[in-house]
């Protein structure tokens, strides 16, 4: 039965993955700031590279995960590579919300035509996700940490 | 370090049901705002979910505090994940059961992308559900673990 959550998980990373990547090749054309250039235009412009650059750090988290369910389905849960797996999603949890909230901070000082209160708002709420995501992790491989530890001392306890 | 990772997890769950209750009592203070028909219509029954949500809450937080006790790997963890599961799946039952009356608004409405958002958003309670089922067979892994490891001379 394991498997099968497994499996289940991992096909639901993957629509995530997908339709994170359909959403950024297509939403700069439909609208906000670039939406009247031409299509070079939309892809050059600053603010849009720079949210390319942040979700590279989002699809790192979820390949960690995607590797997380790999060892978990392998039976090797508790072993040193898923404890590194769950430190890097942690980390890739922090650097995502740090890019977000940077980007908000460019955008709310430099903003001059629209009100950019939605987009702020959208932009503290994905952080605070990533920062919970971030905590989750860190207990997690706290836990999985212990979880190693007893194991090694089982396994040398002759 | 953990002390602190566990006592933010707890108050981020507190705000959520602050949050979830606030957004509850505004559905529900709209709607009996309105004229009767709007009242009556059995839409306003995903209220109900919001019980299964806080019941799942507060055993996250259960979970939280014996995580915080280092009981983790104990009975307690497994039972308390075990209710979060049921708990999830009945939400997303409770939300699927409302699909044929979305069906209808969105025929009103005209707003066939209703009906694709009101299933994507029922089936997220499936995903946390099987998340909690697969957290619940690692804890059982690492209870047998510590049990080896304690009952080892």
């Amino acid at each position: 039965m394991k498997k099968g959550s497994t499996l289940f998980l991992k096909v639901v990373i993957l629509l995530i993955a997908a339709g994170a990547l359909v959403w950024l090749a297509v939403f700069p054309q439909l609208e906000g700031r670039a939406a009247n250039l031409d299509l070079i235009g939309i892809y050059r412009d600053p603010l849009i590279i720079y949210t390319y650059i942040g979700s590279i750090t989002f699809f790192a988290g979820l390949y960690q995960a995607f590797k997380l369910l790999v060892y978990i389905e392998n039976n090797k849960t508790f072993s040193m590579p898923s404890v590194n797996a769950i430190r890097n999603i942690k980390y890739c949890a922090i650097s995502f919300g740090t890019f977000i909230l940077l980007g908000i901070a460019y955008i709310r000082l430099t903003a001059v035509e629209d009100d950019p209160a939605g987009v702020i708002a959208l932009g503290i709420i994905t952080t605070f996700a990533s920062i919970v995501v971030a905590a989750t992790a860190a207990v997690f491989q706290k836990l999985l940490q212990n979880a190693v530890d007893m194991k090694s001392e089982n396994d040398l306890t002759v | 370090m953990k002390q602190g990772s566990t006592l933010f997890l707890k108050v981020v769950l507190v705000f959520i049901a602050l949050s979830a209750t606030a957004v509850c009592s505004y559905i529900f203070y709209d709607a009996m705002g309105r004229p009767a028909e709007v009242r009556n219509t059995p839409f306003l029954l995903v209220l109900l979910a919001v019980v299964p949500f806080i019941f799942a809450l507060l055993q996250a937080f259960k979970l939280l505090n014996y995580i915080d006790r280092n009981v983790a790997f104990s009975n307690l963890s497994v039972i308390a994940l075990k209710d979060i599961k049921y708990a999830a799946i009945a939400m997303s039952v409770i939300f699927y059961a409302e699909l044929p009356v979305i069906f209808q608004i969105a025929d009103e409405d005209d707003a066939p992308g209703l009906i694709l958002f009101w299933t994507a958003f029922a089936s997220t309670p499936i995903v946390v559900a099987v998340f909690a089922a697969v957290l619940q067979k690692l804890l059982q892994h690492g209870m047998d673990l510590k049990s080896e490891n304690d009952l080892t001379v």
